[in-house]
């Protein structure tokens, strides 16, 4: 039962009536006066030196007004402080193709795009290294020789947990395999654009397609050499991200630059081809993973061997490093790991975050091993993975803080409703069921950048006509966390949600948020909206009761610490003024209907009659949240990877068909078990999960980013295949909530861990229908009909 | 448009005189012969509804109704439109009073970051009007119109199917 | 300033009459046009820069192109302006040619469908992964045959100028069920009017694809009556819209006077610069079967694959039987 007005009910998106309408502005709907239209000179080599750029004849051409080369920007730049390694337009070589060479504005875009071809560059093509085992061969020539290392290594993390030797050793069963990973990319489908305003003072004001804008005004700030002061970033509505606009981009500081530099604005927007040369997707991964399983112990080691292709620069890639190992810490315990990771440097577009970051391939990796296992094992591959999941409160190995886990009652109920027992093992040849789990965090609990401040704050105002604001700097990438925001503040506040407006994603009018990236904004902007609204909320009450002439309600300080969280973790951090992630707001009050009434005493007086009596004094009224994850983790080298202060859990059921002539798998229905805490927008979350499915359907089945040359060969949406509507299954969401403490109201993260174990979940349903296993992405029918005629020619 | 069949086409290349009707408003402006319907409804026009998701006809985004069928406006030379009727998605609502499909797509969850829907919705206006009770086939196949990435396309085809009962209600 | 001069200039002739003339006129003159109906497959060639005609002559205005007539000996003239979408829904055409709407139905997406035009889509370009590209991305391979470079990254051994120079693919939807329909093209030029029958109009050649001179119209497509003719069409791909075909096959079975299998047809596309197509009459052959795996040789045999787009080589061959002899099943002949 839902104990609340709104959150905890299906709402529809805030701005969807403007979405429906085409009222909605995206990026490049915006029209800026006297606006020069800005366009990018790409490199046609994966690998070559720059002798030489001539832009005379570009520059000459009657309305062009600026042109830039990479000497106009002296910093490189990335989202992580540890690898700023990119620059705005290349310097002195290019490292993969459609790398941005040089950059115009001009009157018109027809006008950009004919003084492109006016710029000539001098190039001196070189061998390019185009695959990771190339990269790992020495060279004297490696493309970041700023790294010091005698090949194209970015990063290598090994670390070691408990004895997987001895783990082996204790196992009943141990498989050990090597998969094989091609690149996926995002698909959102709005391309990458951004327009720059700028004032007589030379204020900048860029509105970007941007997951990250508090990040994206760090870089314009630094790359440009202008004090942080004079930009302002907004984002404006977005067309998916996904991961694929978490970074500060070159077209971003090339943008910025131009309009300083003509001191007009500028408007910039990509060709889906540029989208797909700017990439940050999914790093294509080798890897050999081994699992030692005992039915009476459950996985007792598990150790992995990674190499991923990070392409030319760095991005997240130091995270993703991290993640592919450290994010299979769940959602069963492994008391024996140990992994290596290697990030390498190759000739193609730079690979980054993308949806379920780092741990989605891994978690192919693991559950078709352990799915192998627990057939080996005689066991029933649903009821042993219920078994084995973390149980509440628990410590991983790695010391990840484990605290609500309601997956084990939802699968139970997924295995129910899907008729599991009656169809594992005992469907016709072609027709197979299969089932995967998997985990993720809901933000990372350490910053980007290391700073005392907190990871999101958000700002909240009541006006004399009652009209509540949240204002956040959480970047609203169609996700609905604006309307998730603004759901959690109606709660507190007790108005109705069309009382809320919501002030977003701009770096002028909001507080620093990180971004919306690694599952962080309903979690961590969340609860900084929620500790804001309960501020405001005591600040009425506390109106109220004198209009009532009722003593003011004392509150109760937060729980501490240690009777939160029995196990693990270590003290939040908690200051004078801390609200504490879940404080409650049983004041003696009901907020309900345009009233407040006093619930001991029936009395009662009207909403706005206590705005106007709160609002007496300071004229406005005014507060602030803000959410600290609590201190966590162990203190060796790379303890803060993979750190949250709460982890959701899913598992998918999936059914399939396999045509024996074709090899073509086509998904009949899928069920869906994920432990999001408490659900506060059921629809967002359904919403999140089918996306999920589409998504991670996509890369079982079809995505893969081609290279030939380097160069991204099927660049386009004709070639690169996303699923259509035909192949995407009915899903059957059951129920699997768990009351997260340190969630707002309970919640945990839901736009990324489904993800994940849709792959494997598909894999293992072939392995049903067909009796073949496979080890290489995509599960293309060519490699699945090849699997069956070589099963049964043995 | 007229063209002499003597061959005498000097302004065959040169800005021409284009008018049409945009969401039942007539429009007369001059457009270059090369110009999509897309960036004349987005450079010329301001109407920024239909979206630019590839620009070569596979996202199928931008598409609008040209006198009452949907097509992706990206794909049309502008000036082979003259006297037609073109609505976009700013055309669709009456007043405030938003077409069922609308409607639906707000209240089923079929709307997450957007950039698809108006093409789902003036594809899918086509749809109910030619056929106001389509089956599951038709709806999907409508639908496959568009690319969406957010959605897993579940809710959209939910919207659909809500909007197809509500016209059967309406008309037993 | 002065903006740069437009990609192409526009006309749009409002008579066959006119368009013809006009035709004359700018071939004489060296004629660099295109003609365009839906122009669905060639504006996303121009905004590539894959072709870069000075000039796009529109056919939509031409009343002679537009049109179906039925005729009492249940023979049809389509006109080459019938949108796919109305084609793929025109209730009467489906009781006669129902293979060759199912088809139209097929053709990339329904926004699409409503514009591009029947014989746009017997005309549609061939397509390969190098070329069908931007500028940058077909230069990263030295440029093709087709994008007028010297070579071709298929075939390392092809010589510009030597049959088939090029092996971009042929990827009509509704050309391998028009073949197997008999289909007869109504062609008009300024040398006068000709019918030419389907199965004589494409070449071997990905680049110069057919027949059709550089000032003629396809005016109409004449189809017989499909008289007892029952066609299955079908076509790989990895997901069911969008996409053109990998593979797509039409086989049609006619039964004889008596109500057996009289005569069995088969059409390919997808695969090779051109559609194959084969007849086997009955009495041939033994039984159905040798009649299928006749169709099944004749076409596996004929058929040269490249790594050129979503499946490999090797498995589009490999699914020409399998296509085949699924299409059998679904008509009711043979295993």
């Amino acid at each position: 039962m839902n104990a609340y007005r709104i959150v905890g009910t299906p709402q529809p998106q805030i701005d969807a009536r403007d979405k429906v309408t085409g009222r909605a502005r995206y990026t490049d709907d915006i029209r800026l006066p006297n606006c020069l239209h800005a366009a990018i000179l790409r490199s046609p080599h994966a690998s070559a030196r720059i002798r030489a750029i001539d832009t005379a004849r570009a520059i000459a051409l009657p309305g062009v007004r600026a042109v830039l080369t990479g000497a106009d920007f002296e910093r490189t730049f990335g989202v992580l402080p540890i690898s700023k390694d990119e620059p705005a337009l290349a310097r002195e070589r290019v490292r993969y193709v459609g790398e941005p060479v040089a950059a115009v504005a001009a009157e018109t875009a027809a006008l950009a795009a004919a003084a492109l071809a006016l710029i000539a560059v001098d190039y001196l093509p070189t061998t390019p290294v185009l695959d990771v085992r190339q990269a790992l061969r020495p060279t004297d020539d490696p493309l970041h020789p700023e790294l010091s290392h005698d090949n194209n290594l970015h990063k290598q993390v090994e670390q070691c947990f408990g004895d997987p030797e001895a783990g082996f050793a204790q196992a009943s069963v141990v498989f050990e395999k090597r998969f094989s990973f091609p690149s996926v990319t995002h698909a959102f489908t709005e391309p990458h654009a951004v327009q720059v305003e700028i004032d007589g003072r030379g204020n900048l004001t860029v509105y970007s397609a941007t997951q990250v804008p508090h990040y994206v005004h760090l870089a314009l700030a630094q790359v440009l050499d202008i004090d942080e002061h004079r930009v302002r970033v907004i984002k404006p509505h977005l067309g998916g991200g996904f991961g694929g606009k978490s970074d500060p981009f070159p077209h971003e500081m090339i943008a910025a630059r131009l309009a300083l530099v003509t001191g007009r604005n500028v408007r910039l927007r990509f060709s889906r081809e540029d989208v797909f040369f700017s990439h940050h997707g999914r790093h294509p991964t080798q890897l050999t993973m081994k699992l030692g399983f005992h039915p009476g112990r459950g996985i007792t080691a598990l150790t992995g061997d990674f190499l991923i292709d990070g392409g030319a620069y760095g991005s997240f890639g130091v995270v993703t490093t991290y993640y592919n190992g450290v994010l299979l810490q769940g959602p069963y315990p492994v008391p024996n790991f140990a992994f290596r990771c290697r990030r390498m440097y190759t000739n193609k577009p730079m690979c980054g975050a993308m949806r379920g970051h780092g741990g989605v391939n891994p978690r192919f990796a693991s559950e078709v091993l352990m799915d192998m296992a627990l057939v080996q094992s005689g066991l029933d591959p649903c009821q042993a993975r219920i078994d084995l999941i973390h149980r509440e409160n628990t410590l991983t190995i790695n010391e990840f803080r484990i605290t609500s886990v309601g997956l084990k009652r939802g699968l139970e109920e997924a295995m129910r409703r899907s008729d599991w027992r009656d169809k594992y093992g005992k469907l016709p040849y072609g027709k197979g069921i299969g089932v995967a789990c998997g985990f993720f965090i809901s933000g990372s609990a350490l910053p980007i950048h290391r700073n005392r401040r907190p990871a999101s704050t958000v700002r909240l105002t009541l006006e004399f006509d009652g009209a509540v604001t949240v204002y956040s700097g959480a970047a609203d990438i169609g996700q609905g966390s604006d309307t998730v925001l603004a759901m959690m503040a109606a709660e507190v506040l007790g108005v109705d949600l069309g009382q809320v407006k919501v002030v977003a994603a701009d770096t002028r009018l909001t507080p620093v948020d990180l971004g919306s990236y690694s599952s962080r904004v309903t979690f961590m902007a969340g609860n900084a909206a929620r500790n804001a609204a309960i501020r405001m909320r005591r600040l009425l009450v506390a109106a109220a009761c004198r209009l009532l002439e009722l003593p003011a309600p004392e509150y109760r300080a937060p729980a501490p610490p240690e009777d939160r969280f029995r196990q693990g973790g270590r003290s939040p951090d908690f200051d004078a003024d801390f609200l504490g992630a879940n404080p409650d707001y049983d004041d003696g009050f009901e907020f309900a209907d345009g009233r407040i009434r006093h619930l001991g005493s029936g009395r009662e007086t009207g909403f706005l009659a206590a705005v106007h009596a709160a609002i007496e004094g300071p004229g406005v009224l005014q507060t602030v949240g803000n959410y600290r994850p609590p201190k966590l983790g162990g203190s060796f080298k790379g303890a803060g990877a993979g750190l949250s202060p709460a982890y959701s859990f899913t598992a998918f059921i999936v059914e399939v068909s396999v045509d024996p002539d074709t090899g073509f798998v086509k998904v009949d229905k899928a069920t869906c078990a994920h432990d999001c805490g408490f659900a506060l927008n059921p629809l967002a979350v359904r919403g999140q999960i089918e996306g999920c499915f589409h998504m991670g359907m996509g890369q079982a089945l079809m995505e893969e980013v081609l290279h030939d040359n380097g160069a991204v060969q099927n660049a386009g949406f004709l070639e690169y295949k996303i699923p259509s509507p035909f192949e995407q299954p009915e899903i059957d969401l059951v129920p699997s909530t768990s009351d997260e403490s340190e969630g707002p109201f309970g919640a945990k993260e839901a736009g990324e861990g489904p993800l994940a174990p849709v792959i494997p979940a598909i894999a293992n349903a072939i392995f049903d229908a067909v009796g073949v296993r496979l080890f290489e992405l995509p599960l293309r029918p060519d490699r699945v009909l090849a699997a069956m005629r070589k099963a049964t020619a043995r | 448009m007229n063209s002499g069949i003597d061959g005498a086409q000097p302004d065959a290349g040169a800005v021409r005189l284009l008018s049409l009707a945009v969401n039942g408003q007539r429009q007369q402006r001059a457009v270059a012969p090369d110009i999509t319907l897309l960036d004349f409804l987005r450079e010329q026009l301001g109407l920024t509804g239909s979206k630019r998701g590839c620009d070569l006809g596979e996202c199928g985004c931008c598409a609008v109704l040209v006198d009452g069928r949907p097509m992706l406006s990206c794909l049309l030379p502008a000036a082979d439109l003259e006297h037609s009727a073109i609505t976009t998605i700013e055309g669709i609502a009456a007043g405030t009073a938003l077409h069922p499909l609308q409607q639906a797509m707000i209240d089923e969850g079929a709307v997450q970051c957007g950039y698809c829907t108006p093409a789902m919705v003036i594809n899918g206006v086509h749809l109910f009007a030619s056929e106001p009770r389509p089956d599951a086939e038709a709806i999907r196949t409508c639908i496959s119109a568009t690319s969406c990435r957010c959605t897993g396309y579940n809710r959209i085809v939910q919207a659909f199917e809500r909007t197809a009962e509500r016209f059967a209600e309406e008309q037993p | 300033m002065n903006a740069p001069p437009a990609r192409f200039a526009f006309e749009r002739p409002a008579s066959l009459a006119e368009l013809v003339a006009r035709l004359a006129r700018l071939s004489a003159d060296g004629g660099d046009y295109a003609l365009a109906a839906g122009a669905t497959d060639l504006m996303p060639q121009i905004k590539r820069g894959v072709k870069t005609p000075a000039r796009l002559i529109s056919l939509n205005g031409v009343p002679e192109l537009a049109g179906v007539q039925a005729r009492a000996d249940g023979s049809h003239r389509l006109g080459a302006l019938t949108r796919l979408a109305d084609l793929a829904g025109d209730a009467r055409l489906r009781q006669h040619y129902p293979a060759l709407c199912a088809a139209a139905g097929r053709v990339a997406s329904p926004p699409i469908r409503q514009r591009a035009s029947l014989g746009g889509n017997l005309l549609v370009d061939n397509r390969c992964i190098h070329i069908n590209q931007s500028a940058l991305n077909r230069a990263v391979h030295g440029t093709c045959f087709k994008a007028g470079g010297e070579t071709c990254p298929l075939v390392k051994s092809a010589v510009r100028g030597r049959l088939p120079q090029c092996q971009a693919r042929f990827v009509s939807d509704t050309a391998p069920v028009l073949l197997l329909l008999d289909a007869v093209l109504q062609l008009v030029s300024p040398r006068g009017e000709r019918q030419l029958p389907l199965s004589q109009f494409y070449r071997d050649d990905g680049m110069q694809r057919h027949v059709l001179a550089s000032d003629e119209v396809l005016v109409a497509i004449e189809l017989p009556a499909a008289d007892g003719l029952r066609i299955d069409y079908d076509k790989l791909t990895i997901r069911r819209a969008l996409d053109f075909p990998s593979l797509g096959v039409a086989l049609g079975v006619r039964a004889d006077s008596g109500g057996t299998l009289g005569e069995l047809s088969l059409a390919l596309t997808g695969i090779g610069t051109h559609p194959g197509c084969w007849r086997f009459a009955a009495a041939a052959y033994d039984n159905a079967n040798a009649m299928l795996d006749a169709a099944c040789a004749a076409a596996r045999e004929s058929a040269t694959t490249y790594q050129q787009d979503f499946f490999p080589r090797d498995y589009r061959k490999r699914m020409i039987d399998v296509f085949i002899r699924k299409a059998a099943q679904r008509l009711g002949v043979a295993r």
